[in-house]
């Protein structure tokens, strides 16, 4: 494997990552694969599209560096509030009456809400990809004899901030030890004076916010998105999501590494063949590690519920 | 000499689940700085009534009243802040998180910050996180120097009656106006409960009032200052421990059960 790949496919997996830890998250609190949550990026980013148009014109000048920061700081803090309110009424209309029904109904509301998401987009904005603005006007360094471009820089360093931020978030802080007594023990934790619900819709809130603006970079980083971007990317995510061990962020952020190293290997073999063959070879590591280690990288195998 | 002013009191305190009355008519009294004791045979509804203050589920009927206050059918988010506080028979500690992050999570209720603060961490909010984590390792050796010592340790790694004196800690971390102990010595040898026991009255002197459940009479006796008994969820007994050991339906309820299966 090349540098390049591998910087490619930490780009990538960066990207990965952050859509990982929304799914990781949810599951981790109430025991539910949110399909919605694909979705929810893919709402993100078209949000985030008129806010960045607002600010650096689209007719072929340049941005200067202050419009770039100023465009993609503000698309993300916009997309990020808008997915993160998005998130929160989902879990409130159709997750939270059907929190102690059988697990597979929940499962098919969330599947229900995805394809809401995606029919409602898809009228909104057509079936056919659409362009992500320019945000910034791309440049390139050479280090270590590997070029790196500034979108591959901002995508890191925006997604290690994120992840930097969350995990102290629910490390160090009141409210996030709060959180993950609420994942491990939801009655013990309510029984501490924590409020559960509020405990649940901040989860949502957070792990949205993280999709949405997480999302924003996808479209610089891509160039162009469709209705159903967000649908195949939150495959992939949670495919991450799962290898890390489902529940554990730490482990989402890892799987997210690796599983775009992987797309990114894979899409570099056979003069290009690979890229036919690297959504058959993400998919082999869910059946793979959900038959062999479904705890994943990071989870334990012992059960933690009582 | 004036009796202390009452606590906790149930009024026709009732929960049936399906045909089955756990908990039938039950109206008993908890009085500020008390240590009383619930007790029965398995199966007499005692953990019930504590789910049923706790607000895990509501009553079928009746009341419970805390400072004057009916809080039945509250949610126990809100039961706690009320100022109730609880340990459970089968330990419920949050076992990837350390001891002092357990005793910690104890503290939620009293330290008040919002989101918003929590993220910027002013001054004030930092200090009260700090204070916290101090009066945390300040309780931890009040519970003894092994558990101060492991305060890094994960949960789930502490022997079994460490993992019970955790319990006790983090129920305590919120100042609780009253502090109920779901049978604190079960899975403990005579001699560990006799320490624990010794230990709860020490939690006593220092002004918690104490409701406790416990399945064996002789672990209780020495330190309830009254009792109340159940069998099938009703009150068969109740008053001083000396009243209650000489009480017939007493006697019946344990020893007539235990000689016929024995």
């Amino acid at each position: 494997m090349t540098l390049d790949v591998l910087i490619s496919g930490v780009v990538l997996g960066s990207l990965y990552a952050i859509v990982a830890l929304g799914y990781t998250m949810v599951y981790g609190i109430i025991e539910l694969i949110n399909f919605a949550h694909g979705d929810v990026f893919t709402l993100g980013a078209f949000i985030s599209i008129p806010v960045i148009q607002a600010i650096i014109s689209q007719n072929g000048s340049t941005p200067t560096l202050g419009q770039s920061i100023f465009a993609i700081g503000a698309a993300m803090v916009v997309a990020a509030l808008c997915c993160a309110v998005v998130g929160v009424v989902i879990e409130r209309v159709a997750y939270r009456r059907l929190r102690n029904a059988p697990r597979l109904a929940p499962l098919i509301t969330a599947i229900g809400v995805s394809l809401i998401m995606e029919n409602a987009m898809a009228q909104w904005q057509g079936g056919l990809p659409v362009f992500y603005p320019t945000a910034l006007q791309p440049s390139s360094y050479t280090i270590l004899g590997t070029t790196l471009t500034n979108t591959q820089i901002l995508v890191i360093l925006g997604a290690l901030a994120m992840m930097l931020g969350l995990d102290m978030f629910v490390n160090r802080t009141t409210i996030g030890k709060a959180m993950r007594a609420v994942a491990q023990d939801r009655e013990a934790a309510s029984m501490m004076g924590i409020n559960v619900n509020f405990i649940i819709s901040l989860t949502f809130f957070v792990g949205s916010a993280l999709a949405g603006a997480g999302a924003v970079l996808y479209g610089i980083d891509l160039g162009s998105l469709g209705y159903d971007s967000g649908f195949t990317l939150g495959l992939f995510a949670f495919t991450a999501a799962v290898l890390g061990g489902i529940g554990n962020i730490r482990g989402a952020m890892i799987g997210g590494l690796i599983i775009g190293i992987l797309q990114e290997y894979v899409s570099g073999l056979g003069n290009g063949v690979g890229t036919e063959w690297y959504d058959t070879a993400i998919f082999s590591v869910l059946v793979l590690i959900l038959v062999f280690r479904p705890s994943g990288i990071l989870g334990t195998n012992t059960a933690e519920k009582v | 000499m004036a009796q202390p002013p009452v606590l906790l009191e149930t009024q026709a305190l009732t929960r049936s689940f399906g045909g089955l009355t756990a908990v039938d008519n039950l109206d008993f009294v908890v009085r500020k700085d008390e240590i009383v004791s619930l007790i029965g045979p398995n199966g007499a509804g005692k953990s019930t009534v504590f789910n049923l203050i706790s607000g895990i589920y509501p009553p079928t009927a009746g009341r419970i009243l805390f400072k004057g206050v009916n809080i039945a059918g509250l949610k126990p988010d809100r039961v706690e802040r009320q100022g109730i506080a609880r340990t459970f028979q089968t330990l419920r500690l949050f076992a990837n998180m350390t001891v002092l992050e357990n005793v910690l999570v104890g503290f939620h209720s009293r330290l008040k910050s919002n989101v918003i603060e929590d993220l910027i961490r002013p001054p004030w909010v930092a200090r009260a996180e700090r204070d916290a984590v101090e009066e945390a390792r300040q309780l931890l050796r009040m519970l003894g120097q092994r558990l101060y010592t492991q305060q890094e340790f994960r949960a789930a790694d502490l022997a079994y009656a460490d993992r019970r004196l955790l319990e006790l800690a983090r129920a305590m971390a919120s100042q609780p106006d009253l502090l109920m102990l779901d049978e604190p010595t079960a899975g403990m040898n005579p001699s560990e409960a006799a320490d624990f026991m010794e230990l709860i009255r020490r939690v006593h002197d220092r002004g918690f009032t104490i409701l406790l459940i416990e399945h064996n009479l002789s672990v209780v006796m020495g330190v309830s200052q009254r009792i109340t008994v159940l069998d099938y969820g009703l009150k068969i007994s109740e008053g001083t421990p000396d009243e209650v050991r000489r009480d017939e339906r007493v006697i019946e309820a344990y020893l007539g059960r235990k000689a016929a299966t024995a």
